[in-house]
């Protein structure tokens, strides 16, 4: 016959032959385990943000295209952390050709990859606008006087021309800008005359 | 903590307080008595007389004074020392300058040509640094210009900060396109310079800051005026963080005799001490004795020193009665020609200058109101730039930034113009204006980050004289307008005044640099608005010059106390006018002692004479010269103005 496997004692069993032998009761042991946490009581991660402060949209604030050459970038990079430039601070704006950062996912990476050959064109759209825009300023003839006379006054103050000489030119200049205002002023009214018989 | 064992003492005040005596006086008695110990002592005011009151030359070098082997004097000339800032660093800045804005190189070197307005200050903030740099003198004595220039200066090291802020951010173009091409930066010698500016600015900030090395010492005579300036100073001080442990008081009458011309002063003079031991009562009261001869020599300065530092009491001449003085004493004080015939009816501008300290202020405060009862019909202005104003002191009534009627008199007003307000306010419409255009810019998708940021700043480069040139404009838009028919201006002491009338010329030349540049880039960039305000200043200025140079609008009348140390800025002004053509065909010798019989006026007034001689030896053929008296009181509120102008105007 087998002998009889002996029955292990529970720990309850243990700890009360212990107390016996003691002759006092012992204390569950508790040093060493966490502090007790409610289960109302938020997670230490959600109280402690990762980055202390809240990082804004640098899309808003990062240009969409730099006025240096090559130095465009895409509107939705902006997520990407700059580096700090030097001491003045400045977040460089990143080049085209740059590797992808590892925070961008690859669909939003080929989303910018397929759109970024467009955006430099829209830069130019934009700058061909502003030069168009002040090209049309310098056809009208009346800016263009205007601007020749602050040249003249400009040069009377570098002692350039003498007073006399700058009467004369400003007289000139001031009668070519009232002729061109009178005619504008007599090509506008006949046609409203005009719409009037019309009716 | 003893004044030896500081490494920085600053002595500054109202103007003709003492303040050259009192920096050259501790400087001597110091290398006297601690033999081990390097002194310098340096003159950051640009009317100098550190040389004049050691009796010896001392120039823009390093010059040992005397037989002694551990004192020095410098006195800062800062044309010299900018041409050989300019001449060490021009490459570096040109190259900082073209790095950070669109023009070449012939532009930038039209600029870097020009002069700077407000250099002095630059220039002695610089020098400082190198001085201590070098680390060759264990203590500087730094004699400064009055009060308002001074209050200028201490700001300096922040100011120049900025500067370098600014040209780093120039740089910080240039570094990003290096990385942006080459995909690495070495650092070269823009960048190197820099960083010595920064440092060096930093090391002058930090020792200005510094309670244990530096010391500030206000020096003031029992004057009302005096006190309220020193009032403010001290505030600034405080500001700044600069400590200021002690006052020097300075020519206190202690004659103790029976003159009643001096002890009338003595009267005035104790009501005036009360209220600097009130008004100044946590701060340490040094008092020095009013000496009845110049302090000037090594001898004297060591007398003055010893009074001052050992409390050795002095022995002056005692005084005597005279015989029925106190009658005569008007009847003396009479000056010999009539003053009547500096009043002309086609004079439009009136200007007063002089050293610190010799009456500018209540002699033009005395014709203010003078012309005001002769001309009814005519408004006069009478108006001061001094960034430490005393108008409204003189007249004891507050007069300040804006148009102020002068009391029960209808056609007087006066002006302190805030030169420094208007400054800050044309550099918030300046950074407005440079928003709006990049805004503009930036409405349609493009940005230029570094262009915006540096043109933003660009206004932070301003010089500290730039000021003054904005209180310029403002008088010329009063002439513009006719608001006024007589302008009185109360100016700046000499050595200011001189660089506030170079204003309109350095002005000019920077607008026509700017001119030339607008021109030349027409196509490119076209300022219109700006282009046309600028006109508008050039104009102003321009009529400023002819005004100041026309001899039937315009006035100059100097003033001088008959002191040696007076009478040798005075020579340089007169100098200066000549040179710039500004008329002037009076000068005024205030503070003439009278006759009084007491052996403490008669020691100073033989001293007087002696210099009344030779100012109108030297000048008499080219000047009308008029004495002034001393009074017994000083000459403060309008009552007291008005009494003074009857006796100089009767």
């Amino acid at each position: 016959m087998a002998p009889k496997k002996k029955r292990r004692r529970t720990k309850k069993a243990r700890r009360e032959s212990h107390e016996a032998e003691l002759g006092r009761k012992i204390l569950p042991f508790t040093a060493g385990k966490l502090p007790f946490v409610s289960k109302t009581m938020p997670q230490a991660a959600s109280v402690v943000p990762l980055v202390s402060k809240e990082i804004p949209p640098i899309a808003k604030t990062f240009p969409q295209f730099s006025a240096i050459t090559n130095v465009t970038i895409p509107k939705q990079w902006g997520k990407m952390p700059g580096k700090k430039w030097g001491a003045s601070k400045i977040q460089p704006s990143r080049r085209l050709g740059a590797k992808r950062p590892k925070d961008i996912g690859l669909f939003n990476f080929l989303g910018k990859l397929i759109t970024a050959p467009y955006q430099p064109v829209e830069m130019v759209k934009a700058l061909t606008a502003a030069i168009h825009a002040q090209a049309e300023e310098e056809e009208d003839p009346k800016v263009a006087l205007k601007l020749q006379l602050l040249e003249l006054k400009m040069r009377r103050e570098m002692n350039e021309i003498s007073e006399g000489n700058y009467k004369i030119e400003e007289t000139k200049l001031k009668r070519r800008i009232k002729n061109f205002e009178q005619k504008v002023k007599v090509t506008k009214q006949p046609k409203k005359k005009r719409k009037k018989k019309r009716r | 903590m003893k004044w030896s064992e500081r490494s920085l003492l600053i002595f500054g005040g109202k103007g003709g307080c003492g303040k050259t005596t009192s920096a050259c006086a501790v400087g001597l008695y110091l290398a006297q008595h601690y033999p081990k110990k390097r002194i310098l002592v340096v003159s950051s005011d640009p009317a100098h007389s550190v040389g004049d009151s050691f009796d010896c030359s001392v120039g823009d070098t390093v010059t040992p004074i005397k037989d002694l082997k551990n004192l020095w004097a410098l006195e800062i000339k800062a044309e010299e020392e900018a041409s050989v800032f300019k001449r060490k660093y021009d490459s570096v800045m040109k190259k900082i300058a073209e790095r950070g804005t669109y023009f070449d190189r012939q532009d930038i070197e039209n600029f870097f040509s020009l002069s700077i307005p407000g250099l002095d200050e630059v220039m002695a903030v610089i020098k400082i640094a190198d001085i201590l740099k070098e680390k060759r003198f264990d203590l500087i004595i730094l004699d400064t210009a009055p009060t308002g220039h001074t209050i200028r200066l201490l700001g300096l090291p922040g100011q120049m900060k900025k500067w370098v802020e600014v040209m780093d951010l120039m740089q910080s173009k240039h570094r990003f396109l290096a990385r942006h091409f080459t995909g690495r930066y070495k650092k070269d010698d823009a960048d190197e310079f820099l960083r010595m500016i920064n440092k060096d600015v930093d090391r002058v900030g930090r020792l200005l800051k510094d309670r244990i090395s530096t010391e500030f010492i206000p020096v003031i005579k029992p004057e009302a005026l005096a006190i309220e300036e020193t009032g403010r100073l001290l505030a600034v001080l405080k500001e700044y963080k600069i400590s200021a442990r002690s006052i020097l008081i300075n020519q206190i009458k202690a004659s103790r005799n029976e003159c009643p011309f001096c002890s009338k002063e003595e009267k005035e003079q104790k009501k005036e001490l009360g209220i600097i031991r009130q008004k100044f009562a946590s701060l340490e009261l040094h008092q020095i004795p009013a000496f009845p001869h110049q302090i000037k020599g090594a001898d004297r300065l060591m007398e003055y020193a010893r009074v001052l530092l050992d409390g050795k009491p002095c022995h002056f001449p005692a005084g005597k009665k005279s015989r029925g003085l106190k009658s005569r004493i008007f009847s003396i004080i009479r000056p010999p020609q009539k003053l009547s015939q500096l009043i002309r009816k086609d004079v439009m501008l009136y200007i007063f200058g002089g050293k610190g300290g010799v009456g500018k202020t209540s002699i033009a405060s005395a014709t203010a109101l003078t012309m005001a009862r002769i001309y009814p019909a005519k408004k006069v202005l009478l108006f001061s730039t001094d960034p430490a104003h005393s108008l409204t002191d003189s007249f004891g009534l507050p007069i300040g930034d804006n148009l102020t009627q002068v009391e029960r008199i209808k056609n007087l007003f006066g002006l302190e113009i805030d030169s420094r307000k208007m400054l800050e306010n044309f550099k918030k419409y300046y950074k407005d204006e440079i928003r709006e255009a990049f805004d503009k810019f930036l409405g349609q998708g493009v940005n230029i980050k570094f262009d915006r940021e540096i043109l933003e700043e660009l206004i932070s480069l301003t010089p500290p004289g730039l000021d003054e040139i904005m209180a310029l404009a403002k008088v010329v838009e009063f002439i513009d307008q006719g608001k006024f028919d007589i302008y009185i201006f109360d100016s700046a002491a000499t050595g200011h005044l001189l660089r506030f009338l170079e204003m309109p010329q350095i002005a000019r030349d920077w607008l026509n640099a700017v001119f030339k540049l607008l021109i030349k880039y027409k196509g490119v960039a076209r300022l219109t608005k700006q282009a046309e305000e600028m006109i508008r200043f050039s104009r102003k200025t321009r009529k400023m010059q002819e005004i100041l140079t026309d001899s039937t609008r315009c006035q100059f009348v100097v003033i001088g106390i008959p002191e040696d140390m007076a009478k040798f800025e005075m020579d340089d002004l007169l100098e200066s006018l000549r040179r710039f053509k500004i008329p002037c065909h009076q000068i005024l010798v205030n503070m003439v002692l009278p006759e009084t019989g007491c052996n403490f006026c008669e020691a100073k007034r033989e001293e007087q004479i002696k210099v009344i001689k030779e100012i109108n030896r030297e000048n008499a053929s080219a000047y009308r010269i008029n004495r002034l008296p001393l009074f017994p009181y000083q000459i403060k509120g309008i009552e007291r103005l008005n009494e003074f102008a009857e006796k100089i105007y009767r």
